[in-house]
């Protein structure tokens, strides 16, 4: 058994558990929050010529459920790009959910529509998943796919798909999948495997959360490396 | 010479020879040679130096041969010339001379008889210029064009319905034409390839990809002849074998050298003293006013860079002293527009330009009668290099090709005196033939597929008849038609996966669609590159290309140069970046990633033959004179090793325990030691180690300094284990990764975003890395991965060399020295370490797992801090 170790973090007056596979966990409202889990990218892709073998969603879903048994959630709430991109036979996208889905029957499901979902269309009504055409705002806090900065908002956004860059002994540097916690913004990292990642430099009042290796550790801005601001 | 009675082609002959006297020329015997063996309908290789009328060697064979055809259906034409019947003909019908022309090139040009394969797009106008210009003076009625990706759609379009007689290409144009299903019959008239400086593709990729290309145009036509044309190398002989891999007439090709005699004069600047000269860099950038100076008063000069940055600093830098120059100076390399490159190549061709500032990107073909002089700035890394770069001046006849040697740093010195030595030794090097390339071959698969379909044992059949894929095997070629097919053997691992797909009535298969085939249209070619922004003026005007991680580094209002120009950047939409000329002349200098040419053995083994006339205190000419103090230095500070002798300097930095080892390899050979010994110190001693690696030494980085003797050396080079070692180290490390970013481009793994291509790729984009891991992950017995550890183990690590190198090491005395402080030739290494290559042998888990532990002891720090406060 990997060693998994979480990290509690304020945020907007709420408390929420910063979590190594990649979630967070809202334990007031027992909803666990993921982003950007991309199904269907390598299905995608195949239907495209492009040779990805399959068991990527596999994985994500395996993690998924480990995460749900873990911490027992009411409601996922998933922030935006669940799915990759529109597909001329969208059922090797959708029923490997759909089959997980039947599994979790009572677990709410919510997604706040993201590009890719747009591109994907419609969800299939099998996933019993609620859609949020846009933002929501729940509890003082806004659920966005896209991170934005209006002044006010207390916003929770994935889309970037952030990375810490960690320098080396030697200059070189590691790219790390993080959370990213400002003020009045917190980024989630990319749930799914085959995605990519964009690296996020250090910035006064940012705090970068790396997410690897079982465990959740806040980076040491001296320790980072350029990336965008 | 030729009895006019039994020679068919003595009008013809006469013809060509006609248009050689009017210009004053007298043909070669090597021209002459090439002529005969041609009409013969032999194939073979013209060995000549740049510049030396190669171009007309084989050419004026085809030209013959096409004169011949043509007085034979029009027996008038052996009397007149073309301009004269075109006038008169425009006359007669009173129609225009335009109109005529024009005509005559839509309805009586000779249908597709020749293509001129070239590697580099730059060529490939200055050789249609010649080889039209020489159809024209005969009056052949052949159209030559080009056919590059700077070819423009209205002029693709019209060669879609019919190919011109005369095709000037790339290896990738030529793929490309491969992959229309059409392309049987639009070149079923082709008599002759040629392939131009042959030597710059024989080891790479393209070379490949041109070798499967050609085995295809001699499938259809088994008389077809092709020709190679070279510049010296090691293994000419290979190299033309590799083109005429098996003649199925049984003639064996010929080989053609032509024998010129040409004088090379090649000296350096030497910097005034090599104490205050910097010890380590690449720019140069103090030797500006030398340069200058060397500039001023002279005819024409090409300033050859090693990259394309370079060229960029360079040629600011001798604007800032001489503002005058504005116009007479230019830049030229590859990313730069056609438009701008034409232009700069037109002035310098009518001699108008003092100089120019270029890369390789002039080092080949081009004829430019009007350059008196070459300077090379830093070293050219191999005994050929300078060798064909100094070829590039002094066309006149009995002018010597001048070049000029300016180091960026001290050691330069010692490679320029090795390099000449190496010239007058006639040490140039071989380039070897790549071996069966699994990615090239599943690239060639596809295009074969959506170029008309094939029948599975035909092509597997077509394929090994080439050098490169003799010995393919059975079980590989399955393997890539599966990948294709079905993305591999398991059926389960790609479900609804399909690139190419068989026809069960008729047995052949084909593209799967033709979606596909546009999209496999965009990707053909094996030149890897980031991806790729064009840079468009707010007034429209193209000036080139840049890399995306390089313009994606900078925000709108941004200034940086470019070809020269100081620019502002307006946004970047999509694949296209919109600049401005810049009010201020302050901004970054573009740069691109390629990766600088590693030391030659050949160059690196006359280095250590200088190094070691130093320790025996022998200078034997002006660059070991005026870099001695330097070798002075190292002796005193430390030791010189001879040849029995390996150095290895250690030492304690700021940054941590450094040990310099200097075996005089090569970069080449220093990452496979680098790898290895740096993999058994990590494997013994739990420490994380990098590897630096130059083609001095390679320096092994820890955070503490390993304290290691005599024998703990031995254990470390010994020859033991060295496969089982390297291969441990690849498994784990980031060489193989590294590797196949190149492999996964060339199978088609990664979707080319560029103008043009449809806006939904953008939902196919995923790095190599991802694929990599995906396919370690999943489907770990993919063969691109298998082939990625090969490519790293045979071309990059050189595995056999390694082992003799370790031998030798084993019979060295070892010179374990703790200098205090950082030595002549230690200091590059410490220097060029940042952004230069380098080996780790940690796995990406191990390596994140350390920084995690590092922060963690941070962080519980903070913590025993707070509690002591609280």
């Amino acid at each position: 058994m990997t060693i998994c170790k979480t990290r509690m973090l304020d945020f907007a007056g709420q408390s929420f558990v910063l979590h190594p596979d990649r979630a967070l966990v809202w334990p007031a409202r027992r909803t666990l929050i993921v982003a950007d889990l991309h199904f269907g990218k390598s299905a995608l892709f195949r239907e495209r010529g492009l040779p990805v073998p399959a068991g990527t969603t596999a994985g994500d879903l395996a993690r998924l459920e480990q995460l749900v048994e873990q911490t027992n959630p009411r409601r996922l709430l998933i922030l935006g790009d669940c799915f990759h991109g529109k597909m001329n036979d969208p059922a090797g996208m959708f029923e490997p959910f759909i089959a997980w889905r039947q599994t979790r029957s009572e677990l709410a499901i919510e997604l706040i529509r993201g590009n890719h979902d747009r591109h994907a269309g419609h969800a299939p009504v099998d996933l019993g998943m609620t859609v949020h055409p846009r933002p929501l705002c729940e509890a003082g806090l806004t659920f966005a796919h896209e991170p934005f900065d209006d002044g006010e908002s207390r916003v929770l956004a994935g889309h970037i798909h952030p990375a810490a860059s960690l320098r080396d002994f030697d200059g070189g540097a590691v790219r790390v999948p993080c959370f990213v916690v400002e003020p009045r913004l917190l980024i989630l990292p990319a749930f799914g495997a085959f995605t990519g990642t964009c690296t996020i430099a250090a910035a006064e009042k940012r705090r970068l959360f790396i997410a690897a290796n079982g465990r959740v550790l806040q980076s040491d801005p001296l320790l980072l490396t350029a990336g965008r601001r | 010479m030729d009895d006019v009675a039994t020679d068919p082609y003595s009008a013809a002959r006469s013809r060509l020879l006609a248009w050689f006297a009017a210009g004053g020329w007298t043909p070669f015997d090597f021209q002459l040679q090439t002529w005969n063996t041609y009409l013969a309908g032999g194939s073979g290789m013209v060995h000549a130096p740049t510049g030396s009328g190669k171009t007309l060697a084989v050419f004026g064979g085809a030209i013959i041969e096409g004169l011949q055809g043509s007085f034979a259906c029009h027996p008038e034409r052996t009397r007149e010339g073309p301009t004269r019947r075109s006038a008169k003909h425009a006359t007669e019908s009173g129609r225009s001379l335009a109109g005529t022309l024009r005509m005559t090139t839509r309805n009586r040009t000779d249908p597709f008889t020749l293509i001129w394969l070239t590697p580099l797009r730059a060529l490939a106008n200055d050789t249609a210029h010649s080889l039209s210009t020489a159809v024209k003076a005969v009056g052949l009625p052949w159209s030559v064009e080009l056919r590059t990706s700077d070819t423009s759609s209205s002029v693709r379009k019209r060669q879609k319905d019919r190919l011109p007689t005369v095709l000037v290409t790339t290896p990738e144009s030529l793929s490309l034409q491969l992959s229309y299903p059409d392309s049987r019959e639009r070149m079923s008239t082709l008599r002759c390839a040629i392939v131009d400086e042959w030597h710059e593709l024989l080891s790479t990729k393209r070379g490949v990809q041109l070798e499967l290309g050609l085995a295809r145009l001699r499938h259809w036509n088994a008389a077809l002849r092709v020709w190679g044309l070279s510049a010296t190398l090691g293994n000419l002989d290979e190299a033309m074998r590799v083109l005429n891999p098996q003649l199925s007439s049984g003639t064996a090709p010929t080989m053609i050298h032509a024998d010129l005699k040409k004088v090379l004069r090649i000296t350096t600047i030497l910097p005034d003293s090599v104490e205050r000269f910097p010890w380590a860099g690449h720019l140069g950038l103090r030797m500006v006013d030398p340069v200058v100076s060397a500039l001023e008063g002279y005819g024409s000069t090409l300033v050859f860079c090693n990259t394309r940055s370079h060229t960029e600093h360079w040629f600011k830098n001798l604007l800032a002293r001489r503002p005058e120059w504005l116009g007479e100076i230019a830049i030229h390399h590859g990313s730069l527009d056609r438009k701008i490159r034409n232009e700069v190549e037109g002035l310098l061709r009518e001699g108008k330009l003092r100089a120019v500032v270029c890369t390789s990107s002039l080092d080949l073909g081009v004829d430019f009668a009007a350059v008196d002089r070459v300077i090379q700035i830093g070293s050219p890394k191999g005994i050929g290099r300078l060798m064909q770069r100094a070829g590039r001046s002094g066309h006149r006849p009995g002018e010597p090709s001048i070049a000029l040697c300016v180091p960026t740093h001290a050691f330069e010195l010692v490679e320029f005196s090795a390099a000449r030595q190496g010239i007058e030794l006639k040490a140039i090097e071989s380039r070897p033939p790549l071996g069966k390339s699994l990615d090239v071959l599943v690239q060639h698969i596809v295009t074969i597929a959506a170029g008309g379909g094939f029948e599975e044992r035909a092509l597997f059949d077509e394929v090994r008849t080439t050098h490169a894929y003799a010995g393919l095997t059975e079980q590989e070629w399955g393997w890539a038609l599966d990948f294709v097919a079905r993305g591999g053997p398991t059926l389960t691992a790609y479900p609804r996966f399909a690139r190419v797909v068989r026809d069960d009535a008729t047995n052949r298969w084909a593209i799967a669609s033709s979606q596909l085939a546009k999209q496999h249209r965009f990707g053909i070619g094996t030149i890897v590159s980031d991806g790729m922004i064009s840079l468009v003026q707010s007034n429209g005007r193209k000036l080139g290309s840049m890399e995306e991680s390089f313009i994606t580094r900078l925000k709108p209002g941004n200034k940086f140069i470019f070809a020269g120009r100081n620019l502002e950047l307006i946004g970047v939409y999509q694949m296209t970046a919109r600049v401005r000329p810049a009010k201020t002349k302050s901004g970054v200098i573009a740069q691109w990633m390629g990766a600088r040419f590693p030391m030659s053995t050949h160059l690196a083994e006359r280095v250590r033959h200088r190094i070691d006339e130093a320790r025996q205190g022998v200078f034997a000419d002006a660059e070991m004179q005026r870099v001695a103090p330097l070798l002075h230095i190292q002796g005193k500070w430390s030791s010189i090793p001879a040849p029995d002798e390996l150095l290895i300097e250690s030492i304690t930095t700021r940054e941590g325990g450094h040990h310099f080892i200097f075996p005089f390899l090569g970069r080449l050979v220093h990452e496979g030691l680098g790898a290895v010994v740096a993999h058994r110190i990590h494997r013994k001693y739990s420490v994380p180690v990098t590897a630096t690696l130059t083609d001095y030494g390679i320096e092994l980085h820890s955070p503490a300094l390993i304290s290691l003797n005599e024998d703990d050396w031995r254990s470390l080079l010994t020859p033991d284990r060295l496969i089982e070692n390297l291969l441990a180290c690849l498994n784990a490390g980031e060489l193989t990764k590294r590797q196949f970013r190149e492999i996964a481009r060339i199978a088609g793994l990664i979707v080319v975003m560029q103008p043009g291509a449809p806006r939904s790729n953008r939902q196919l984009q995923a790095s190599s890395e991802l694929f990599y891991e995906v396919f370690s992950e999943f489907d770990p017995a993919n063969l691109l991965l298998e082939q990625a550890r090969r490519e790293v183990l045979e071309q990059q690590l050189e595995i056999n060399r390694l082992k003799v190198a370790l031998e030798r090491i084993a019979n060295q005395r070892l010179l374990l020295r703790s200098p205090a402080r950082l030595t002549p030739m230690a200091f590059p290494l410490w220097a060029q370490r940042i952004g230069s290559q380098t080996v780790r042998v940690e796995n990406s888990t191990q390596r994140i797992e350390r920084m995690l532990k590092r922060l963690e002891a941070a962080a519980a720090k903070d913590d025993d801090l707070q509690n002591t406060h609280a």
